[in-house]
């Protein structure tokens, strides 16, 4: 143990000095370093795109939302870690830039592997030095699956920073003075009220690894008296002070706070968050149980022991004696294949293009939706948004069948309290049930907090409901932050010279389409709610080929016959095709004649079905067997997804 | 202390000073308009919040407004009989009153009354000042009332986001309404984001009180404070009110649905499917009920005692369907009378129940009745239907004089004239009786905001004044409702530690319903209900 001590924290004052040849070395690891984190940060900014984390929209629940203004500040001085998440949550706003955010995040992760390093060093584990990127590499895992622990790892890196300077104040000359415990105990009181009134649960890292550090030097007395003091500070401050449950007082930031367990909402890459702050303290548990092991094997003369250390040290000695050049190549070589290893690996283009769909539609764009959507077909709410992204590039009725469908996909009405995903509420607005819409969305704000993308629809709601002391209200809100506040302004500025926006044209059509007849018991049912938008204005078009499309989806012929009528308070230039094939099967199903006035079926339609029934017919009505020349032809059309109640999805 | 430290010290000095002056300037920074030279406006200054034309509590903290009009200079002169006026120049719009100076000028002229003149200096081409040069313009004075009565000290409310069925954030918050500071009482994050609702005073003391709590993690229950002994109840307590006495809290159990309308400007609504009204007696650990508090064919809820303790007041509607699991078509249909009925707390006797207002009459649904401490107003709701009036827009003030004779109460109700035409509810007296507090969503018709209005001897109620705020512009952007404003005497004492401690513990006083609920689904309907006796009958 004495040896395990004197080996493991060196005496600062009587370490030797650095040999000269080691500082090509240091400039060698220093540029590998600034080269792995340029690379980490381009990585970020141009593959992975942070600003489709900070977007987010309901995938992503824990994104911070930040306003300016004490009022807003005010309430994180009320809970532990408030401070840190405050900071946090201000830093995250510039993931909404595209290259600020990879900046913020590669600033941290740098803080935080320094830090570790610092910390391996000064417990004299320079072998295991290479663990200092471990934290990047799991910031790239979890950037990479698109998730987001921005503010638990800047509450860990804030308490490994307050270890470095505990570390910095207690291992220098002071602490060879007389009374060097005293300063130690001070110094770990002062910082400890400090950091966890900062960065709350994250503290106990700290408190974990300075007791580790003084049980390393031989002062165990002090590093249960730190594990104490620590357990009743926490007590103390969050519980007493704070009035904090003790749950969030010793867990505030951690990566497991009581709202994500409430609402079973576990957020993907949470393991990584785990491993993140378990890395250091198990790591030195570890090295400190094996070096202990190590001296015990030592003091013993068991001989074929001592010559396996023996051999150990000799390769070693080998090692050292490598070219310096050699020895960086391999190190860094290594290290570029674990870090591209774990980019490969960590990875996920599906959920990506989750992520850009829900960008493109809330940001209604959309050709760019049904070019994204490509990459991950057959989610609900890519299905979702392509619908939408076809209605709003007038191809709903004429290429529906050429995506994925799913009849539950169509319309999103939030009955089950899934508040994920807040584009699907914008297809709510869209159609006119702005009190469906505003139910969602007034809940996601509850859940989720004042994010601007939730309080920037909730302001359309209530200026479309005529309500625009409370639109204002939101507007107001939006003025407060610091990437969102563009069209609140611009809308509050117009609100001061049309004080009901007549001239709005957004406002305007939303009003016009707005559901006006009120029911309590059509609330979530999707095709009552549609039928009774198309009563309250027979012209809304949205509602029209969203009910026509249901009634496709689910098979519902007779009631798609009953209501094609409606065609005609619309400009179709002609029966759209989808709906032709749908009246073909209709007709030759029923043998009963459908009348269009002033409407045509296309006789090419005509030859289609029958050759879709030829086909059909010649494999014996086997749908099994049809398929694969059945889906050649006519794989985006409604004939098939008739017989077989999926569409292949051929764009 | 070493030079080096000591020059430490002069960076810290010389910052503080510097923000000193800039705060002196932003403040000070315009010229006071000149006595003559001023051009008349010749109205009203609009001004944010609307403190025109009010009656102030001697004891409010200092009003402060939004100047809406365009400037580049606002002046205010805060003047009264006695004392020295308050002058306060600004670059700003926003008008900060100094606490202090306020607080010595009502105190001087309690009674009396305050008028402000307000000052713009724009560069206004149009008033024949040439481009560039700065002209005064002086608005309309207002006067307002200083009350002679003070109001409660401090107000417990809600403060949550406008939820439907989850929330994440809420907590009971009071609020010192001689100075701005609001201190937390409990909030939800301490009970695991439970629900924290139904805070509940006897006779306006803070060391009897009564809180509610839903959560997951540690169930319903209620916390009760009865002078500072804190115990948990493991019941859920719905509408509570405390008999004057201290002894028992009376309580309505509501089978409580929330429904949502697809078309209405508030998608809200709730009702209750079955409700009953019970009482807990301290002491004794026991919940009871009675007949006429929990009869099968109707709903009762809301309990507000008279201040003598010798009737219950509360709201009772017919239940007239069978099925407890579904709205009924007739959810608008149902409307609740306002009745009452005698106790006699030693002997635990109920008396008869009379009607105090039939909805039949009223056509209207009366709720929350509210006794005003001197025992001489009866303050209630009424709304269109239903029993929950903040989600009814038509819900409105109304105020009965008990001091009328029986028969003649009925008649002496009146709408108050500080209605609006948005939802008034959840009001509360002053221990005084001459203030009340109240919920309104007028304006913004979906965030609920305190109001508080004074009441004159003749039951007259003055226009209301928005709950002020340090910052003019804290209602601008606030996303918060106010609910459920509770007028106070002196503060809560328990801390929310200690609330929070008592209620996630696992110890409660255990008691058990002396019925399931208040109508047992057994055996067929029951028949069409009587109504009650008048009160005059």
């Amino acid at each position: 143990m004495r040896h395990f001590a004197r080996k493991s924290v060196p005496n600062t004052q009587t370490e030797p000095a650095a040999p000269k040849s080691v500082r090509p070395a240091e400039t060698g690891g220093r540029i590998r370093d600034l080269l792995f984190f340029v690379l980490f940060y381009l990585y970020l900014w141009q593959v992975v795109d942070l600003r489709l984390i900070a977007h987010g929209a309901g995938i992503i629940t824990n994104f911070p939302a930040f306003y300016t203004g004490w009022t807003y500040f005010e309430r994180f001085l009320s809970y532990p870690g408030g401070i840190v998440e405050y900071v946090a949550a201000f830093l995250s706003q510039l993931f909404y830039v595209g290259w600020a955010g990879p900046a913020v995040a590669t600033a941290q992760v740098w803080l935080t592997c320094a830090a570790t390093d610092y910390v391996l060093k000064r417990f004299g584990l320079t072998a295991l030095r290479p663990l200092r990127f471990v934290p990047a590499l799991l910031g790239l895992a979890t950037y990479a699956q698109y998730s987001f622990h921005f503010v638990t790892a800047t509450a860990l890196t804030v308490s490994l920073l307050f270890v470095c300077l505990y570390l910095r104040l207690t291992g220098t000359g002071t602490s060879q003075r007389k009374g060097r415990s005293a300063i130690s105990l001070s110094v770990f009181v002062v910082l400890s009220v400090i950091l966890y009134t900062f960065a709350g649960g994250a503290y106990l890292v700290f408190a974990a690894l300075v007791a580790l550090y003084e049980a390393a030097r031989r002062r165990s007395g002090m590093a249960l008296a730190y594990l104490l003091i620590g357990a009743v500070l926490l007590h103390v401050e969050g519980v007493l002070i704070f009035d904090e449950r003790p749950a969030d007082a010793y867990g505030a930031l951690l990566p497991y706070p009581w709202e994500k367990l409430a609402l079973n909402q576990a957020e993907t890459g949470l393991v990584w968050a785990y491993v993140l702050y378990l890395l250091l303290p198990s790591v030195l548990v570890l090295a400190m149980s094996g070096q202990f092991a190590l001296a015990r094997l030592r003091a013993g003369h068991d001989t074929a022991k001592s010559r396996v250390r023996e051999r150990w040290v000799r390769w070693t000695e080998r090692h050292r004696v490598l070219p310096a050049a050699l020895k960086w190549t391999v190190a860094t070589l290594a290290l570029a294949a674990v870090v591209a290893g774990t980019a490969v690996a960590s990875y996920s283009p599906k959920r990506k293009t989750l992520f850009e769909v829900d960008y493109y539609a809330c940001h209604e764009m959309w050709p760019q939706v049904l070019q994204a959507a490509r990459g991950r077909p057959r989610d609900m709410m890519v299905v979702h948004a392509v619908n939408r992204a076809l209605y709003h590039t007038g191809r709903l009725p004429y290429d529906a069948f050429a995506h994925p469908q799913h009849p539950d996909a169509l319309l999103q009405t939030g009955k089950d309290r899934s508040l994920r995903c807040w584009h699907k509420f914008d297809t709510l607005v869209h159609l006119g049930l702005l009190n469906l819409a505003e139910k969602n969305l007034a809940e996601c704000a509850a859940v989720f907090g004042e994010h601007p993308l939730i309080l920037e629809r909730l302001a359309l709601i209530n200026l479309a409901k005529d309500r625009i002391a409370a639109a204002r209200i939101y507007l107001h809100r939006l003025t407060k932050t610091l990437f969102h506040n563009d069209w609140a302004r611009d809308t509050l500025v117009r609100l001061d010279c049309d004080p009901n926006l007549t001239e709005d044209p957004r406002v305007s059509h939303l009003r016009r389409v707005r559901l006006n007849t009120d029911s309590i018991a059509d609330f979530y049912v999707g095709e009552r709610m549609l039928q009774a938008l198309l009563e309250s204005n027979p012209h809304n078009r949205m509602a029209f080929e969203y009910l026509t499309t249901s009634y496709l989806l689910n098979r519902q012929l007779k009631k798609f016959i009953d209501n094609i009528a409606r065609l005609n308070d619309f400009e179709y230039g002609e029966v759209p095709r989808i709906y032709q094939e749908a009246l073909l099967i209709y007709m030759y199903g029923t043998k009963q004649p459908v009348y269009l006035p002033g409407r045509t079926l296309d006789p090419q339609r005509r030859r289609q079905i029958e050759d879709f029934s030829r086909i059909y017919n010649s494999y014996g009505r086997d749908k099994r067997a049809a398929i694969p020349e059945l889906t050649k032809r006519y794989s985006d059309s409604y004939f098939f997804y008739h017989i077989y109640r999926f569409s292949p999805g051929t764009r | 202390m070493n030079g080096r430290s000591r020059h430490l010290l002069v960076f810290p000095a010389i910052a503080l000073l510097l923000l000193a002056a800039c705060g002196a300037l932003s403040q000070k920074g315009g010229s006071v308009p000149p006595s003559d030279g001023c051009v008349a406006a010749g109205r009203l200054a609009t001004i944010y919040p609307d403190y025109v034309n009010v009656v102030i509590p001697p004891n409010i903290a200092p009003l402060n407004f939004r100047i809406e009009e365009p400037g580049c200079r606002y002046h205010v002169r805060i003047r009264s009989e006695q004392g020295r006026p308050i002058q306060i120049s600004s670059r700003s719009d926003q008008i900060r009153i100094p606490a202090r100076q306020w607080r010595a000028l009502l105190a001087k002229n309690r009674g009396g009354k305050v008028s402000v003149d307000v000052y713009v200096q724009t560069e206004d081409k149009e008033s024949g000042a040439s481009k560039g040069q700065p002209l005064w313009r002086q608005f309309s004075s207002f006067t307002n009332d200083i009350a002679a009565d003070d109001i409660d000290r401090y107000l417990v409310y809600r403060r949550i986001h406008p939820a439907h069925s989850v929330w994440k954030e809420m907590g009971i918050y009071q609020r010192d309404l001689s100075t701005f500071d609001e201190s937390v009482v409990l909030q939800n994050r301490s009970i695991a984001g439970g629900c924290l609702n139904c805070h509940t005073f006897c006779a306006n003391r803070p060391d009897v009180m009564l809180l509610s709590s839903r959560s997951a993690e540690y169930g319903s229950a209620a916390v009760i404070n009865d002078n500072g002994k804190i115990r948990k109840v493991g019941t859920k307590f719905g509408y509570t009110a405390w008999h004057p006495s201290g002894r028992l809290v009376t309580y309505s159990v509501n089978q409580v649905v929330m429904f949502l309308h697809s078309a209405d400007r508030e998608v809200r609504d709730v009702m209750d499917l079955d409700s009953l009204l019970a009482y807990y007696v301290l002491g004794s650990e026991q919940v009871r009920t009675a007949g006429p508090l929990a009869r099968k064919d109707r709903l009762e809820t809301y309990p507000s005692w008279s201040p003598d303790g010798k009737h219950l007041y509360f709201c009772s509607a017919a239940r007239t369907w069978e099925q407890r699991n579904f709205i009924p078509p007739s959810y608008d249909q149902v409307r609740y009378d306002l009745v009452r009925i005698a106790y006699d707390l030693e002997k635990d006797r109920w008396g008869e129940l009379e009607t105090v207002l039939a909805a039949q009459e009223t056509g209207k649904s009366a709720l929350l009745p509210r006794v005003s401490p001197d025992g001489r107003w009866l303050l209630f709701c009424m709304c269109d239907y239903g029993c929950f009036p903040v989600y009814q827009k038509s819900s409105d003030l109304y105020l009965i004089d008990l001091q009328a004779p029986p028969e003649r109460a009925a008649d002496t109700r009146r709408r108050l004239d500080i209605n609006s035409d948005e939802s008034e509810s959840w009001h509360s007296f002053s221990s005084n009786s001459r203030w009340i507090a109240f919920s309104s969503k007028r304006g913004t018709g979906l965030f609920t905001r305190t109001y508080l209005s004074h009441i004159d001897e003749s039951g007259r109620a003055a226009k209301p004044l928005l709950l002020p705020q340090k910052d003019p512009g804290h209602y601008d952007c606030c996303l918060w409702t106010y609910s459920v404003p509770e007028l106070i005497a002196s503060p809560v004492r328990a801390t929310g530690e200690k609330l929070a401690r008592v209620l996630r513990a696992p110890e409660a006083i255990d008691v058990t319903m002396p019925i399931t609920m208040a109508t047992p689904n057994a055996g067929p309907a029951s028949p069409p209900p009587e109504p009650y006796p008048l009160a005059h009958q």
